[in-house]
Formats: C-alpha cells, structure tokens, sequence
C-alpha cells in the first residue's frame, strides 16, 4: 500500500528518496524448456527496509474584504509529512504529521499514527492509534486530497478544523459480495471535536459508519454512506449525537479526458448540553475536468454552530490547474455570509506539490 | 455494427468469468492478464478484469466495487513494475484478503515472467515524467512475452491447484500453440516448432535460418505481415509500443508526449514535427484511449498517417482475446505501408 503523506518544511529530507533497482531479465532466448521457464521474480524484493514517505507542501494567498481571521495573507498553509511501512507479516503502519504556522508560532501536530491490521479474516479489519473518524466521506481525507480549497463549514464547524482525528480504534467489515457494503464501528477520544467538546469523561465516542457503491456500467459510479455518532460532552454525564449522510458521484470515461464528481454531505447534530438546539448544515459541489489538466468546480455550504444560533453560508467556484498528479495550482472566489459576520469575498491562490510515495489514486 | 462487435467481445470475455464450476476465482487488472489467465484455467478458473474497455491502466481510481471483486479472489493478477502503482495497493489492502496480499501464492506480478524494456542504468527522479524506475511495464505488448507469462500464470495454477495440472500444462501448450501459430504461421510452426522459432527470432536469425532450411516461403502470421515494416520510424505517444517495436522491428523515433505522463505542449509538438519529419515518419501510432487531435497535428504536418490501435484485450472491436488482440494490432500498422 501506497500512503500518500502530505506535507513539506523539511524539503531536504526527500532528496534521500530514492528508487531501488533490481535486476531484470534481458530478452531471453528459448529453448525446448522454455514453456516452462518462468521469470524469475523482479520485484518481490523492490522495497527496502525504509518506509515510504512523502512531502506534501501547501502555500496559499488570499485576497479579502474583510478577513476574519488572523492568518497571513500569503505563505505557508501546511506541510504534511506522510510515513507508512510494513510493520511486519500482520501489521502495517501509517503517520502524517502536518506543520503550520499558527499565530505567528511554528506548530507540528501529528495528524494521523495508527497501525492497521487490514486481513484479518472474514472481512474484519481494524485501526488502533490516532485516526481519522469514520464520519461522513469528505473529512477523512487529509487537505491535499480535497477537490476545492478548504474543508466544507460542516467539517470545521461540527468536527474540527481539519475534521476529526482522535485516538482510539476503529473496526470494519466488508460484507461478502459483489457489491461493496462496507460498516465501521469506532470508538475515539473525540475530545476536540466541537460536537463533543469536554468530553473528558474516559467514556469513549461512539461512531458508526456504513457506505455501499455502485457502477453504473464501466464509467460512473456513486457511493452512499450513512453516520451516527454518540458520545459524552462537558462534564455533567450530557451526550452529543451526530447523524450524517454522505454521497459521490463520480462519470469517468476512459477516452474523453472529460470526468465529473459530484459531492455532498449533511449533518444534522444534537449537542448534549441542557437547552442546546439541534444544527443542520451541508454541502454540494460540482467538480468538472474541461481539459486534461483543468478541472473547474463550483460548491455550496450551509451550516449552523453546534451549540449556538449561529449560522453562515458559503457559495465557492474555482479553477484548479493539475500538470500532473504531483502539484497543482488553484485559484477560488468565495462569497460568505452568516448572522455572526459580516460578508465576505475572498480570492484565493493554492499552491500544492508533492514529493516522494507516489499518491494513491482513492475513489 | 462496431459498437455490437465490441458489445459482443465485453460479453465474451464476461461470460468466461461466470464459470460456475470453476476451483480458481481469478481477478485481473488488465484485460489481456485476464484472457490469458482464462486461456489457460479453462473451465477450471473464472477470470475477469478490473479495468475494462478504451481506458488508461496508469490512471484508475481504486474504487470499492473493485476491492469487493478482490476480496473473493483466489488470485490477483497485475502487470506490475508500477503500472498498477495508483491503485493496486488501496484495492489489495481494501479487500482483507490474506491470499492475494503481495507476495503470497495468489498474487501474481505477470511481469515477473518477462524480459523487461528500458530499465533506468541510473537514478530516476520525477523530472523524468510518470517514469517507471524498474522499467517499461507494457510488457505484454510483445507476444512473446504473453507466452512467457502464460507459463508462469500456468505455473502458478498448477500450485494453487494441483488436481488439475494436467489440464493446466495442456491449455498453454494449446495457447502457446495458437500464439505460435498466429505469429509465425503454421506451416513453419508444424515444421520446426514454436520455441526453436522464438529462438531463431530473439537472435535475429529467424530468417537466415529458415532460409537455410528452405522454408522461407512457409512463413506466415504476424510476423509475415509485419516483415515490410522493420525499420520504418513512427511517432507514438506514449512510450508504450517499445515491446511491440523491438518484436517488430519498426523503429519509435519520438513520443508526443514531452516526458511520460505529460500532456503534449505546442514547443514539443514543433520539436516532434521537426524531427519526425527529417527522419522521414509514415506514421502516428497511438492508443485508442487518448485524444487524436495531436497525433492529427503532427501527421498534417508532416504528411503522415494517424493509427489508432488497441492496447488492451477489449479496446477495439474484433480484440475478444489476448490473440486477437494482436491480429487487430499487425492489421493496423499494416496500414502504415497500405
């Protein structure tokens, strides 16, 4: 397995990368034995001891009426460091490990570190570390991996900046079949998460997650998934509850150079504390590739504040320009409103590279 | 009626992967891995493919659907040398099946059977382009070395199933036989064999040597067919035909693609269009999967033709298996001199 790690900062450390060769074989010549005179193997032994890794850089400018926030107008938005490597026969292991700047101070968080045992038999396969929650789709990917700019409202509102990595372990089942029906049960240390804030109860939050796929035929497809999460929050014994549908849809015929992903996602959460009202939010987005290399896309957002009256909307539309699958430019207009800010209207340049493992290509 | 052609060859190759009966479930990434996997498991193996049709095997997703066809596998075939690098390791690890994890008995790198093109003498980096740094993997591209991974598929399931290797080792004789045939003729097959003429032709004595026997007029097949054009320089755009170029003879002189894996740009179109024009190219040979409006540039230019052929069991009608495929291929680039 491939982990595609993002990150950056310490570009030297990738020049070691390098590709192990090994010996092939030259054109053979045949003999009366030849039928079954089999190669010997080329690549059973290609990787070394060392782990993979890769470097994803992300830089980002932003032209605003009226920033928010306290972040530079430009500079560097994150690097994620990504290891992976076999463990041994039964285990394998996976860390990112992302560096930003956060007012004004150099910070290193580690993102994700789990060790998963993915053939366990019958199905079951398990993560236990730090990881990525099992809910929705969009939030379990990491930055880099996402369509458009940022992360949906839903994602930073109901889950985290970056959506929700805890500690704990997580468990799925892929039901035997044609057809991909896949169930995670997990159980984390959600204790960041603004849904579950406070809950330092040593009760763990409890979350539950099942997706099916279908193709229609060999170029679309679309994924289905459904979330519902329980777990403690504050300290007074109170539990939040998040449920969570998430859909993608995806035409990707082999010989246009044309595809189409459409992308969407709706929470609905009930905070736990006394008098807190349920919060809905949600987002859609069309991403269409006009050419090869450039993909246009448009997205919506809605989301009220878990625990508040808040509530804010987000309309977004943008280029991005892929040479190729290790970096990619984009540029991102976004009109903002809520009933806690003022309007807002940004202009957003991304600048992506990635060095190193060779991404996976995830649906 | 090209499209019912194509329709008809999908359902074959289809139906061949519903053998009810079958001791061996077999996924495949490729189409061509799979049609000789059932070519030589016969009823005893069900095979299919996960990518199927005109599409690029660099660029596949790992989808779910794909993970649950690999879960059930008794084996996974891929062609290996990171072709598969994008999507092979999510859809192994996705699929929780300890049989077909890398380097066990149902896991299968047909290139492992191959002699392998355009190894990197030195260090790689992606400044190359999308290169493969263990080397060129459209390793089936040459029929000899679909003959070579016949035997090891054949191999291998004699393994995972001894009960059969009679049945086995008879299926890839008769492959091989068919494959042998269709690239030398039959004639010169029934009088000196398959492999004393794979020998003759890896040392590029084939034709002294049955000039020497005087049975020159005997040849036939692809090889027949394909005698005209050795030499001729051709563009392609992918560095992809290397294998079928080094079988046949013909010489790729440029890649419209600046590196590998690189949309083609106007400045390298322009420097393709210089070269290939003094080097005199008849021919743009390309896949069916890309865009032909480069290839059309370039051949306007120069006064040169636009052939599309098929990569992949599938792509193109008439390409039902791995043999045809190739009468398909040698067909097309018989056009180059028509």
């Amino acid at each position: 397995m491939i982990c595609i790690l993002s990150t950056n900062l310490v570009a030297a450390l990738m020049v070691a990368i390098s590709h192990q060769q090994t010996e092939s074989k030259q054109l053979p010549g045949t003999g009366p034995g030849d039928s079954t005179a089999l190669g010997r193997p080329t690549q059973a032994n290609k990787n070394s001891f060392n782990p993979q890794i890769s470097l994803i850089t992300n830089f980002g400018a932003v032209l605003s009426d009226n920033n928010p926030s306290n972040d530079k107008s430009a500079g560097l938005r994150e690097a994620e460091l990504g290891i992976a490597a076999d463990v041994d026969p039964f285990l394998k292991a996976e860390a990112y490990i992302a560096f930003a700047t956060e007012d004004g101070k150099a910070i290193a968080e580690v993102e994700e570190a789990f060790g998963r045992y993915s053939n366990l038999g019958r199905g079951v396969s398990a993560k236990f570390g730090k990881i990525a929650a099992a809910i929705g789709r969009v939030q379990r990917n990491h930055a880099d991996q996402l369509n458009y700019l940022e992360y949906p409202l839903i994602v930073s509102d109901f889950l985290g900046e970056e959506g929700l990595r805890a500690g704990g372990a997580s468990f799925g089942y892929l039901f035997k079949g044609e057809r991909f029906n896949e169930l995670t049960i997990e159980a984390l240390d959600a204790s960041d998460a603004p849904l579950f804030a406070g809950a330092h109860s040593g009760v763990p939050v409890w979350v539950g997650h099942y997706r099916t796929f279908m193709d229609f035929g060999e170029n679309a497809s679309m994924q289905l998934g459904a979330t519902y999460a329980n777990g403690p929050s504050g300290g007074g014994g109170q539990r939040s509850q998040l449920w969570a549908a998430d859909m993608v849809y995806k035409w990707t015929p082999g010989t246009s150079g044309k595809s189409l992903v459409i992308e969407s996602e709706a929470y609905l959460g009930r905070p736990g504390f006394p008098g807190a009202k349920s919060a809905f939010g949600g987002f859609a987005s069309a991403t269409y590739q006009l050419k090869p290399n450039l993909f246009g896309y448009i997205k919506f957002d809605y989301s009220e504040v878990p625990g508040t009256s808040n509530k804010h909307k987000a309309y977004s539309l943008g280029l991005t320009l892929r040479p190729t699958e290790f970096h990619h430019w984009r540029v991102e207009f976004q009109h903002a409103n809520g009933n806690f800010m003022p309007n807002r209207n940004a202009l957003s340049l991304q600048f992506q590279m990635a060095i190193g493992a060779h991404p996976a290509h995830k649906y | 009626m090209k499209e019912l052609t194509l329709i008809s060859a999908i359902a074959a190759l289809a139906a061949l992967s519903t053998t009810a009966s079958a001791n061996l479930k077999v996924v495949t990434t490729t189409s061509d891995l799979a049609s000789i996997a059932s070519a030589i498991g016969g009823s005893h193996v069900s095979a299919s493919s996960l990518i199927n049709g005109a599409r690029d095997p660099h660029r596949l997703e790992a989808k779910p659907s794909y993970m649950s066809r690999a879960a059930s596998a008794d084996v996974f075939i891929a062609v290996g040398l990171e072709l598969e690098i994008g999507y092979e390791p999510p859809i192994l690890d996705g699929s929780g099946n300890r049989r077909i994890a890398v380097g066990s008995a149902g896991h299968i790198y047909a290139s492992d059977f191959a002699y392998v093109l355009e190894k990197p003498s030195g260090g790689v980096t992606r400044a190359d382009g999308d290169i493969h740094p263990y080397g060129n993997p459209h390793v089936w591209l040459d029929p000899y070395n679909g003959r070579l991974i016949a035997a090891g598929i054949a191999a291998r399931f004699e393994k995972l199933d001894k009960a059969n290797t009679a049945d086995y080792q008879s299926n890839l004789k008769n492959f091989q036989n068919r494959l042998d045939s269709a690239m030398f003729g039959s004639a010169l097959v029934s009088k000196f064999g398959g492999p004393k003429l794979w020998q003759w032709h890896n040392a590029g004595d084939l034709r002294s040597e049955i000039a020497k026997a005087g049975a020159a007029k005997d040849l036939g097949g692809w090889l027949e067919k394909m005698l005209p054009l050795a030499g001729t320089p051709i563009v392609t755009y992918h560095r992809s035909l290397s294998y079928l170029a080094n079988r046949f003879k013909f010489k790729v002189v440029e890649e419209l693609e600046p590196k590998p894996g690189l949309e083609p740009t106007p400045g390298h179109l322009s420097s393709v269009i210089k070269s290939a024009s003094s080097d005199g190219v008849k021919a743009i040979v390309q896949e069916s999967f890309y865009a032909t409006k480069h290839a059309q540039l370039v051949a306007t230019r120069i006064g040169a033709k636009v052939i599309v052929i098929p990569q992949n069991v599938g792509q193109m009608p008439g390409t039902g298996d791995y043999i045809s495929l190739f009468d398909v291929i040698v067909s097309k680039l018989s056009e180059i001199k028509g």
